[in-house]
């Protein structure tokens, strides 16, 4: 990088400082701080969900899967997600606009009670934990400055706290919005760019072999449901439902989510497409490192500045909203209903604003820990999808109300299944360098199998599918609903 | 042309075209935004447009 490209990267980072200082000022309550005050409007939702929903584990997982197996990464990795979201956008954002909710585990206990809200809230809070956005800042900064990993982790993570702790969502949504653009912009060019230097597709297609081009690649059948099923986290996504909450009408959220759909559908594809480049100009390195080399490769100075304020702006775009979403598991669903006295709501925005630098904290200290991404990513949607995802549904959806112990028992044994899967495969399996994650293989009648620590979800669905009927069938109705306390 | 590659051309184009369109929908939304606080009827707390 040269000393414009350094510039541009600093004149970025001052600037969205300085837009979270000039949110800051206006922001009046607790409701402005965390849901915009209900007031977003299309334009800004579209910002907001693009950009808080493509963080590095996308460009960079996304890549990595294109780099070592081909177009399979868009058409199984991906695309799940975008049918998710159609399910997301007509049947539930419509059911959750009719209430008055602030978060995910507010549905929780608002259909359950304190005990599921408590559950919910938990697997919420390690959901929206950053890491992979921290991680990747940490990577960036190490491959382009020359930054020690865990100085990088820790500088991008202390500028997104600052600027979240600042201005909210409503600072969020605006930087979103320069972050996005900066993203999309830099990626498109550098795609023509890498792939003019490339031969283009058709020159992709002669390098490389057939199977980058078959849409199932080689991956196992059962890891292909696994990476369909993950997408189910979309149902109960908590940035999602914030983002629900603080529209300004469902209309308002159907645009959104149509316009983000066609964003989403071609910012993966040129990321798949530029892993594929990478593998197919011989570029030695690790998967996940192989669209950035390859791009700061082919991109000239001042560009490739740009680039790489839109990489980071593309991770900070991620840490600060789910930050603002950690913090408020933390504080407004965790804590504030185990108080006695109710919080004023200056006590709550303080309180939840230091939570969200505890988050930031605790994310720092896991991306210091974990290295690999896209395996990661299933964790973290396995634990939010076993707790949350069939009692938040079914209360949606049921035709009878469902009882307090289904919820509860729905959402524990979901979790306490994942846990204890992902356990049991750790202390038994090994560690697979071909596929980075970790397998189990047993002998059972005869037959070898391999279980691999990402199947959690295909156990922990049903058990929490189960504990939920065998809830209902013995539990009886909640009797209220404690709307007051919100 | 193969279909991979409109495919890519495709996604490209609208990666650029259609990011630098919400970012001028989103200037647009903010200058409207600034009118409406400019107006009295805001103080009187008026709905947004609800196109919006």
């Amino acid at each position: 990088m040269t000393g414009f490209d350094f510039a541009i990267l600093a004149a970025y980072v001052a600037g969205i400082l300085f837009l979270g200082w000039a949110v800051s000022r206006r922001i009046e309550s607790f409701r402005d701080w965390f849901v915009a005050g209900g007031r977003m409007t299309a334009p800004l939702l579209v910002c907001t969900l693009v950009s808080t929903y493509y963080g590095l584990d996308v460009l960079f997982g996304g890549s990595e899967v294109g780099y070592v197996e081909g177009v399979v990464g868009w058409f199984y990795y991906l695309r799940p997600y975008y049918l998710a979201i159609i399910v997301a956008a007509l049947l539930v954002a419509r059911r959750l606009k009719r209430h008055d909710f602030l978060s995910l585990p507010d549905v929780a206990a608002h259909y359950y009670g304190r005990g599921t809200q408590v559950v919910v809230a938990g697997a919420s809070f390690l959901y929206a934990l950053p890491l992979l956005a921290v991680m990747g800042i940490g990577v960036l900064l190490d491959v382009v400055l020359g930054l020690p990993f865990a100085w990088g982790v820790v500088l991008g993570a202390a500028v997104s706290i600052v600027y979240t702790l600042m201005g909210g969502l409503i600072a969020d949504a605006l930087t979103d919005t320069v972050q996005f653009t900066l993203m999309c912009v830099t990626l498109g060019i550098a795609a023509i760019l890498a792939l003019d230097a490339h031969g283009g597709v058709d020159g992709l297609q002669r390098a490389l072999p057939a199977s980058y081009f078959d849409p199932r690649g080689s991956y196992p059948g059962w890891i292909l449901v696994v990476f369909g099923l993950s997408a189910l986290s979309v149902l109960v996504e908590p940035a999602f439902y914030q983002r629900i909450f603080a529209a300004v009408s469902y209309r308002a959220v159907l645009v959104a989510l149509g316009i983000g759909l066609a964003l989403w559908a071609a910012f993966d594809w040129v990321v798949t497409v530029l892993g594929m480049t990478a593998a197919a100009a011989g570029i030695e390195t690790e998967p996940r490192y192989a669209l950035l080399t390859l791009v700061v490769e082919v991109l000239p100075p001042g560009l490739t500045g740009l680039f790489v304020a839109g990489v980071v702006a593309t991770a900070m775009s991620t840490i600060d909203s789910y930050l603002l979403i950690a913090g408020g598991n933390l504080s407004y669903d965790l804590y504030r209903p185990l108080r006695r006295r109710r919080f004023t709501d200056a006590e709550q925005l303080r309180h939840t604003r230091a939570m969200v630098v505890v988050a930031g904290g605790v994310s720092v200290l896991f991306a210091l820990f974990f290295r690999s991404m896209v395996s990661a990513w299933i964790f973290m949607t396995t634990v939010l999808i076993a707790a949350a995802l069939i009692p938040i549904i079914a209360a949606l959806y049921l035709p009878v109300r469902p009882s307090a112990r289904a919820g509860l028992w729905s959402s524990l044994a979901g979790l306490l299944s994942a846990t204890l899967f992902y356990a049991v495969v750790n202390v038994f399996g090994d560690v697979s360098e071909e596929w980075g994650t970790t397998i189990w293989t047993f002998s059972a009648g005869g037959l070898t199998l391999d279980l691999w620590q990402d199947y959690a979800v295909l156990v922990a669905l049903p058990v929490s599918g189960l504990a939920f009927v065998v809830g209902q069938i013995t539990g009886t109705r909640y009797p209220s609903v404690d709307r007051g306390a919100r | 042309m193969s279909g991979w590659a409109l495919a890519t051309e495709v996604a490209i184009w609208t990666l650029i075209l259609g990011s630098a369109a919400v970012f001028g929908w989103f200037l647009a939304e903010v200058a409207r935004l600034a009118r409406r606080r400019d107006r009295p009827s805001a103080d009187r707390g008026e709905p947004d447009d609800p196109a919006q």
